[in-house]
């Protein structure tokens, strides 16, 4: 028997063929075009996150950051590529992270409002942080291993509570993240009351999303993120077949419980392991999934490299605002953008309830 | 010819049987309809075939070859399932879903060929929906959207095309047209047919065959003159229906009756057995 399509049955409007071209999602030009556009993007924030700091607050600094590699024994130098380069990188990778976990719960979960901070799995993974640090086990694999143990037990205590509600599954979703979140606010305050650690006023600050304590020691840690990235680009295509249902995915040859445990898995050690270098850093994974959704569409494709470019070039930003908004010494990350992101937040909630 | 064969198939759900030794055979190129009572387990029968639930016990074989041996992937290059919805959370243009279609023949990174966009523009012509290429699917009506998804299906090239309720929620002429559709498919494209309806007078007019269904076993199957026998449908949904003989098709016309008209009917049938 023929299982193929006849060409003979079409109907006679195939000259169309030519006229409705680009309704296709034609990855291969938009996805080359996104990243140079967005590429370019993040490279004028980091150039800018480079130059500019608490005691060069003048945009021509930019000017200047090129003059300095010629002059390597000079104060200016070492600022810019000791100190403040470290801090760019670090706010790069931690935004594409922060961004792409956002993506990823967003398709698991089927929810748009779904975020890695919001659902708890960021405060879940400081919970395991802290313990790590009070107990005083090394940074690595400890820290960060009882930060993955953190979080994903929160992930699986959150997606308990929102299934067992049946009616509005959307609402009992958010719910149980909130709830979780303010849980692990209550253990992280009594973790930290019940120590006499010498370290406090470094882990509070931690807490509120904080990038000063990059040093170049820890970026190597971003070789275990790198991976993750390239699991989760390709499982682009599942991810947006996931998005009509887990039946029609299946029947359209996913394999619905192995993709979803893989994203899960995935994106819970990222996020973790991008909590325990700048804490608390939330909405990142909002903002940027939801406005790359509005410009670029749907496909996946398309919003994973896009979600990584732009989610850098973002966090690069805040942190530069972060640096340079106040007179009187740096603000945490985490404040600003908590000030932009759950602002958008209730706008994306209400604008649902419409 | 058989595309699709189960023999003594059970499932159950949460400890509750829903399946019971179930047995079925749906022919190649065939118009083939399910239909039941609620909770008759339809529905999972369905899951079962295209092998979105895993059956308890006994086995199920698609076009030759023991379903349990194909991979997910070959097994949408087969067998295409149309869900009662689709969700439009994130919404897809028209065109993109339809090209979603194509996921099963595509390599690692699922980069579409010329061809796959010439099997989707395709689709979307059979089932008449070009036009609306360019738009999301949160803003189709329901018998849009519907044909939307069967174009996502056809996308798949598959051999056989499960449809759950696809006529659900329609109005009259979206069910008509549905049904036209899935009828040319199945004559002219030759994919073969297995949908679960509940409107049995439509599948009356469509079905080669029906299976009549109730509690998780097969009532009857056969061509729709023998499996809408009056007496037992009466018994399969628990109601009485006047069965009488469409003018127009020639094929059964069912109706049921409202307690109020029991009576009447029983003068009726009185009369025609003088």
């Amino acid at each position: 028997m023929d299982l193929h399509l006849s060409t003979q049955n079409s109907q006679p409007k195939t000259q169309n063929l030519f006229f409705m071209e680009p309704t296709f999602t034609r990855i291969g030009k938009q996805l080359t075009l996104i990243c140079l556009l967005l590429g370019l993007l993040l490279a004028v924030a980091m150039l800018f996150g480079a130059a500019m700091g608490s005691s060069s607050r003048n945009p021509l600094a930019v000017i200047d950051l090129l003059r300095t590699l010629a002059q390597p024994d000079t104060t200016q130098y070492t600022i810019i590529w000791k100190i403040r380069l470290p801090r760019v990188l670090l706010a790069a990778m931690a935004g594409a992270t922060l961004s792409l976990g956002g993506l990823v719960f967003q398709v698991l979960l089927r929810n748009p409002l779904a975020e890695p901070y919001i659902l708890g799995i960021s405060g879940g993974a400081a919970v395991g942080a802290i313990t790590g640090m009070l107990l005083g086990i090394p940074f690595f694999p400890g820290v960060t291993f009882s930060a993955f143990a953190g979080s994903m037990a929160t992930l699986a205590i959150v997606m308990l509570l929102a299934s067992g509600a049946q009616a509005g599954r959307k609402d009992s979703l958010l719910l149980a993240g909130v709830m979780m979140n303010s849980f692990a606010g209550a253990v992280i305050m009594f973790l930290i009351s019940m120590s006499q650690s010498s370290q406090l006023h470094h882990i509070l600050f931690w807490l509120m999303g904080d990038l000063s304590m990059a040093d170049a020691a820890r970026l190597p840690l971003f070789a275990l993120i790198l991976p993750c990235y390239l699991i989760i680009f390709v499982l682009a295509r599942p991810m947006n077949v996931l998005l009509t249902g887990r039946e029609a995915a299946a029947s359209l040859g996913v394999n619905v419980q192995k993709i979803s445990l893989i994203l899960l898995i995935t994106a819970t050690l990222m996020v973790s392991l991008v909590v325990c270098l700048s804490g608390l850093v939330g909405f990142v994974g909002l903002v940027i999934p939801h406005i790359l959704r509005m410009t670029i569409g749907p496909d996946h494709r398309l919003l994973v490299p896009a979600s990584l470019l732009g989610g850098a070039s973002y966090l690069v930003f805040c942190d530069l605002l972060a640096r340079t908004l106040s007179t009187s010494g740096e603000l945490p990350v985490g404040i600003i953008t908590a000030m932009i992101g759950a602002p958008l937040f209730i706008f994306l909630l209400w604008r649902a309830r419409q | 010819m058989t595309a699709v064969s189960a023999d003594n198939i059970s499932l159950s759900y949460d400890g509750k049987q829903v399946l019971h030794n179930l047995s079925l055979a749906i022919n190649r190129e065939e118009f083939f309809i399910i239909i039941g009572p609620n909770g008759a387990g339809k529905s999972t029968l369905l899951k079962a075939l295209t092998a979105t639930e895993k059956i308890d016990s006994g086995s199920i074989i698609l076009f030759g070859r023991p379903q349990s041996e194909y991979s997910r992937r070959e097994l949408a290059r087969l067998a295409a399932l149309v869900p009662q919805g689709i969700e439009t959370n994130f919404p897809f243009k028209v065109a993109d879903t339809v090209l979603m279609g194509r996921s099963p023949h595509l390599g690692l990174l699922g980069i579409e060929q010329e061809e796959d966009y010439h099997i989707a523009m395709q689709a979307m012509q059979a089932t008449d929906t070009a036009h609306l290429a360019d738009r999301t699917l949160d803003r189709l009506s329901g018998g849009e959207r519907q044909r939307v998804i069967i174009a996502r299906a056809i996308c798949q090239q598959p051999g056989i095309l499960f449809l759950d309720e696809p006529t659900a929620a329609l109005d009259l002429a979206h069910q008509i047209r549905i049904m036209d559709l899935l009828e040319n498919l199945c004559r002219e494209r030759k994919i073969t047919i297995c949908m679960i309806s509940h409107d049995i007078n439509l599948a009356a007019m469509y079905a080669d065959r029906l299976l009549l269904m109730k509690d998780g076993r097969v009532v009857a199957t056969g061509a729709p003159g023998l499996v809408l026998d009056e007496k037992l449908l009466e018994e399969s949904y628990g109601c009485r229906l006047l069965v009488d003989e469409n003018p127009v098709s020639g094929t059964r016309r069912v109706l049921p009756l409202p307690a109020k008209f029991i009576h009447a009917a029983q003068k009726v049938s009185a009369k025609k057995e003088r």
